[in-house]
């Protein structure tokens, strides 16, 4: 039986959001989000992890790319903590647990993740800070079209996942050149090991 | 279905023919003039449990590093051609570990491979957290000399010719650590990438129709 896990917060601005989860789905990512970035993120993130994820998020107000992008893990891991309750709120994998690596040309990232934990995150490595470009569809960048990406931002995302999900995650960015890659990597890694943890194999 | 491929490559300094089955048992029958890589390969092979059927010449009375590094190519090249398409696999595999004692859960293990089919050509490869080093060691069966550069050519060829990223680590031995457990680490290299290299091959039964890329494409 798959389990999933909705979510329907349409009547609460400054967002709204509805989001769906399967965690034994076959890696289709259908996401509607302001950031084209991290659109693409959830998108690896679904197909690296065999994870279905439905997310619409749209903000109806003035909310930072900072802000969002943590909201956005926030609401990620509040679908992973109902996916892996039962009923009685017991975790429906006991001491699931999981890791995997994942490389990007010259990156290397690393990723473990126990899903009965303290909803702590532990983040080694770093981003160089410089934001990525974005440019909305249907606008010139010229043309009030272009957004940047905040990717050292992309800890807080993991941070309130692990805060709601309960997981205690551990990332690393052993190495590597480019921000987009290393956050790309990381993205990749944490559905790798997310998956093995839900597939409740031994590590 | 076993995926099996086979290359024949002819150059002016290197003739090379090599059949492999990523589906096989890690039976390695090898022709090779070159003792060291002919010694990795056996090895690779039982590793990853690849069947291996390899003849190969060349230039050696230039020195090693033309044969190696193309067959290294020739390797990588029978991998993509194996593949295919990359459709249900795995893609992406890692294996740590190394000969010797088993590490306490304190210390570093001897060496990492990560391997990741993502149809883009890259080899990171470090030892002791710097570059791979070159230097002339002899090989343990004959005494023959070979260089532990052409290691990295070696690799450097795969990565090429199977248009996949890996990243190839040696960590530093601990202090004091005998010259014969040092010649232990490019052999648990070889193995490790084999392993690697096989988990990433690995059929995915959950998903055996998808190509595992964002991008719908792997190739």
């Amino acid at each position: 039986m798959a389990r999933m896990a909705e979510l329907n917060v349409t009547s609460s601005p400054p967002l709204s959001l509805l989001g769906k989860l399967n965690l034994d789905g076959a890696g289709r990512g259908n996401i509607v989000h302001p950031l084209g970035f991290l659109k693409h993120m959830l998108n690896t993130f679904a197909k690296h992890g065999l994870f279905d994820l439905d997310l619409t998020m749209e903000p109806s107000g003035d909310l930072s790319p900072e802000a969002l992008i943590a909201q956005t893990g926030g609401v990620l891991g509040s679908l992973f903590r109902s996916a892996l309750k039962n009923r009685d709120n017991s975790p429906i994998i006991p001491a699931g647990a999981g890791q995997s690596y994942f490389p990007m040309e010259e990156t290397l990232t690393y990723a473990r993740v126990r899903l009965d934990g303290q909803g702590r995150l532990e983040f080694l490595g770093e981003f160089t800070g410089v934001p990525l470009v974005m440019q909305t569809p249907g606008k010139k960048q010229t043309g009030g079209g272009e957004q940047l990406f905040p990717v050292r931002a992309a800890p807080n995302f993991w941070r309130a996942f692990a805060l709601e999900s309960g997981c205690d995650l551990r990332l690393e960015i052993i190495r590597g050149r480019g921000d987009h890659h290393k956050c790309e990597a990381l993205f990749k890694a944490a559905a790798r090991a997310l998956r093995q943890a839900c597939e409740g194999k031994p590590l | 279905m076993p995926r099996t491929a086979r290359i024949q490559r002819k150059t002016a300094e290197t003739n090379i023919d090599l059949e492999i089955n990523l589906d096989g048992s890690g039976r390695v029958q090898l022709s090779y003039p070159q003792t060291y890589i002919r010694r990795m390969l056996e090895l690779f092979g039982a590793s990853g449990g690849f069947d291996l059927t390899l003849t190969a010449a060349g230039d050696l009375e230039v020195d090693q590093h033309h044969l190696v590094e193309d067959t290294g190519l020739v390797l990588g090249r029978c991998f993509a051609e194996a593949l295919g398409e990359k459709k249900g696999i795995y893609r992406c595999g890692y294996f740590f570990g190394g000969e010797g004692e088993a590490p306490d859960s304190a210390s570093l293990p001897q060496v990492r491979a990560v391997v990741d089919f993502s149809g883009r050509p890259f080899l990171v490869m470090s030892a002791g957290g710097g570059d791979f080093p070159d230097v002339l060691l002899r090989d343990e069966e004959d005494g023959s000399a070979y260089l532990t550069g052409t290691v990295q050519d070696f690799w450097q060829g795969f990565t090429a010719g199977a248009l996949c990223n890996m990243h190839l680590d040696i960590f530093p031995a601990p202090e004091g650590s005998p010259e014969v457990e040092r010649k232990k680490e490019i052999p648990s290299l070889f193995d490790a990438a084999a392993r690697a290299l096989r988990a990433a091959s690995l059929r995915d039964s959950r998903a055996p129709e998808t190509i595992p890329s964002t991008k719908g494409v792997l190739i």
